[in-house]
């Protein structure tokens, strides 16, 4: 009988299927592993992102000066309606499904998620969409002008009168992102419902899960909604119907509803998988347990449900009868509360602790304090009478920039460099990293702060050309524009400079103190030889019990003992 | 086939296994989820047309006056037997009876 050496299944059981790359060609295969599929979202989404801010950049360009010089008029509108769309359904979506993707498996002791050829499915879904949407500048007429929410009558006027226009194509885009965003729903809700590991029960669950959870339920019952409005939308604009048309007894403001019931909560599905970023960097980098762990995690449901019941204050405006903005502006509010149980238990638990101010810390920390700025100028908008003084002008765009970018973008930063030693197995020049936290924290500043006296002063958002009175502000928030087109710079060259030759720190370099941390870095194609038995909660940080009762992968020896039980006890 | 990969698609065979216990429950799961995602469609699209069928007194395009009910009856019929027939093949597919699967695809 002849022994044959176990030592080839190692470097088999790297792979998904035995022949399938192992190396950086298995980024660009239609992988089915959780892993790959996360760091292809998050790689994808970010070249969206660059196109995004390009758009971006060439708006500031145009606004330097109070004439319309740089670019046409049509063009602007074409340019701020792709950066709404690029950036959200193009980058904020699909980054944050890809860091879910990446981390929920691995958080909650899977193997994988509930349906991997879903989840790939679901992936290649976003750069057909991309492509589609980003076509439109080919065909005549140019891409849609309506705004990111294509408010008829506005974007049903279709000047070339051609079938395929702009708008018809950004409806198709965003309805295949729509089901790409549904299917991952189901993943998600299905892997974090029926997947947990032995002994996970729901508290001993990470914040970041039950974030994810949360988020994802908000996609299950507000998403359909928009579908069903851009269906409307779309038959109204090809078929003739006149749902929502005026001129043939149809009801525009229905479409407003409609819209904003999926794309309020919409931001709550951004927001909350931060949220989750923040509580899971924050204990890491100042060594405490997180506060109100149990609050915290409770009130990411909790904003799941409110957050079905505010949309009509982007309505305020729009005819809407006085109930309905009493109603709306309470439950507004309300958001407030479970948003700063989440904030005073991020600042219980930093307090007193030993903080490392690495580059997630820092971004974790910017992103927070944008945020509460964020969510004060989210209280004015919510009061009836502030909201119908600023509609429509710069400070509602300062204010959802500093949500959009302010903390969601800078949360994602926090993420991507928190768990890059995890996904890569080698450790971010941190010199790169805080530059490019430096970069990011000046230019928001600079540019989303000047548009709140710019919207007091009156200044409309979404023209090309304004009053030179507003000109100082502008010229201000221009250049913290190119500050933040400029920021992405480090944070490229570091990120692919440090896959490439990065220093090696093996597979708990932060002594983080979760399941994730308890494989190796990048972690095998099943993340766990055997699955991790849970026996206490997360962020044990300063209490002396192990994470699991077993080894989950027996031949790794560098980990924290506090992680694993100790075989000599 | 070399013995190292042979060893090696049974390692894996047997994950996979370990795995694929309790994956009929998942897709169960998943679909009821999927389900309830989907009703919120057909909920948005009802609430549409009721809002424009109540609050439009003149809401026929030109030239019709009536809404038509015969072919969309028959259309309604054959879209729902459809399913009944396809149901019935699956299942002889599933029996492994190709000649009754044949009649009824």
């Amino acid at each position: 009988m002849t022994n044959i050496s176990l030592e080839p299944i190692e470097i088999v059981r790297g792979q998904p299927y035995p022949g399938a790359p192992d190396n950086w060609k298995r980024f660009f295969t239609f992988s089915t592993d959780h892993k790959v599929i996360g760091i292809q979202y998050i790689v994808t989404s970010f070249i969206f992102f660059l196109v995004g801010g390009l758009f971006a950049m060439i708006m500031r360009g145009e606004l330097i000066t109070p004439e319309a010089d740089l670019v046409d008029r049509t063009v602007y509108n074409a340019l701020f309606t792709m950066h709404g769309s690029v950036m959200l359904f193009f980058w904020t979506f699909p980054v944050l499904v890809g860091l879910g993707n990446y981390l929920v498996p691995l958080m909650i002791g899977a193997r994988d998620m509930a349906f991997p050829r879903l989840n790939a499915v679901s992936f290649w879904m976003i750069p057909i969409a991309g492509i589609l949407m980003m076509s439109s500048f080919l065909i005549p007429g140019g891409p849609s002008q309506s705004g990111w929410w294509a408010y008829p009558p506005v974007s049903l006027q279709n000047p070339t009168n051609n079938l395929i226009n702009g708008q018809v194509l950004w409806i198709l885009s965003v309805a295949i992102s729509g089901v790409s965003s549904i299917m991952g729903a189901v993943n998600f809700v299905t892997t974090i419902f029926k997947m947990r590991a032995p002994g996970m029960t729901w508290f001993r669950t990470p914040a970041f899960v039950w974030s994810v959870l949360a988020a994802q339920l908000i996609q299950l019952y507000g998403l359909p909604s928009l579908t069903g409005g851009a269906i409307m939308l779309l038959l109204d604009l090809t078929a003739g119907t006149s749902f929502f048309t005026p001129e043939r007894g149809g009801n525009p403001i229905v479409y407003q509803h409609f819209f904003w019931f999926y794309s309020h909560p919409a931001v709550y599905v951004m927001v909350l998988p931060v949220f989750g970023i923040f509580s899971e960097v924050l204990p890491v980098h100042a060594r405490k347990p997180l506060f109100g762990y149990r609050v915290i995690a409770v009130s990411s449901v909790i904003i799941t449900v409110i957050s079905s019941a505010v949309w009509v204050h982007h309505m305020f405006a729009s005819a809407t009868p006085p109930w309905m903005r009493m109603f709306f502006m309470v439950t507004t509010m309300l958001v407030a509360v479970p948003s700063g149980i989440k904030v005073f238990g991020w600042v219980a638990t930093i307090w007193g602790g030993k903080m490392r101010f690495t580059t997630p810390m820092l971004f974790a920390l910017g992103g927070i304090s944008n945020w509460v700025f964020a969510g004060i100028t989210g209280i004015f908008l919510g009061s009836v009478p502030i909201d119908l003084h600023v509609h429509n002008t710069y400070f509602v765009v300062g204010h959802f920039h500093y949500v959009l970018y302010g903390a969601i973008v800078m949360g994602i930063y926090a993420g991507i460099y928190h768990w890059f030693p995890k996904m890569t197995g080698r450790m971010y020049y941190e010199g790169l990293g805080k530059l490019h936290f430096v970069l990011t924290y000046v230019g928001t500043a600079l540019i989303f702060l000047p548009m709140h006296p710019l919207g007091l002063m009156g200044m409309p958002r979404r023209v090309a050309s304004y009053d030179p009175e507003f000109a100082f502000w502008n010229v201000v928030a221009s250049i913290g524009g190119f500050l933040l087109g400029l920021s992405t710079l480090p944070f490229i060259l570091n990120m692919v400079s440090a896959w490439v030759r990065g220093e090696k720190v093996g597979n708990n370099p932060w002594r983080a103190y979760g399941l994730e941390w308890l494989t190796s870095s990048p972690p095998s194609v099943e993340n766990y030889e055997e699955l991790p038995l849970v026996i206490s909660g997360p962020y044990g940080y300063g209490r002396s019990e192990p994470l699991v009762s077993n080894v989950p992968n027996p031949d790794l020896t560098e980990f924290p003992e506090s992680l694993t039980p100790q075989k000599a006890s | 086939m070399t013995a190292e990969r042979a060893i090696s698609q049974d390692t894996e065979a047997a994950v996979r296994q370990h795995q694929e216990h309790d994956e009929a429950g998942n897709s169960k799961f998943g679909f009821i989820v999927f389900l309830l995602s989907e009703s919120v469609i057909f909920l948005s699209f009802f609430v549409g047309y009721t809002i424009f069928k109540t609050t439009t007194t003149d809401w026929y395009p030109e030239g019709v006056t009536g809404l038509e009910t015969r072919e969309p009856l028959i259309n309604t019929i054959v879209l729902i037997s459809s399913s009944f027939v396809i149901y019935v093949a699956e299942r002889y597919l599933h029996d492994k009876s190709f000649g009754a699967f044949g009649s009824f695809c």
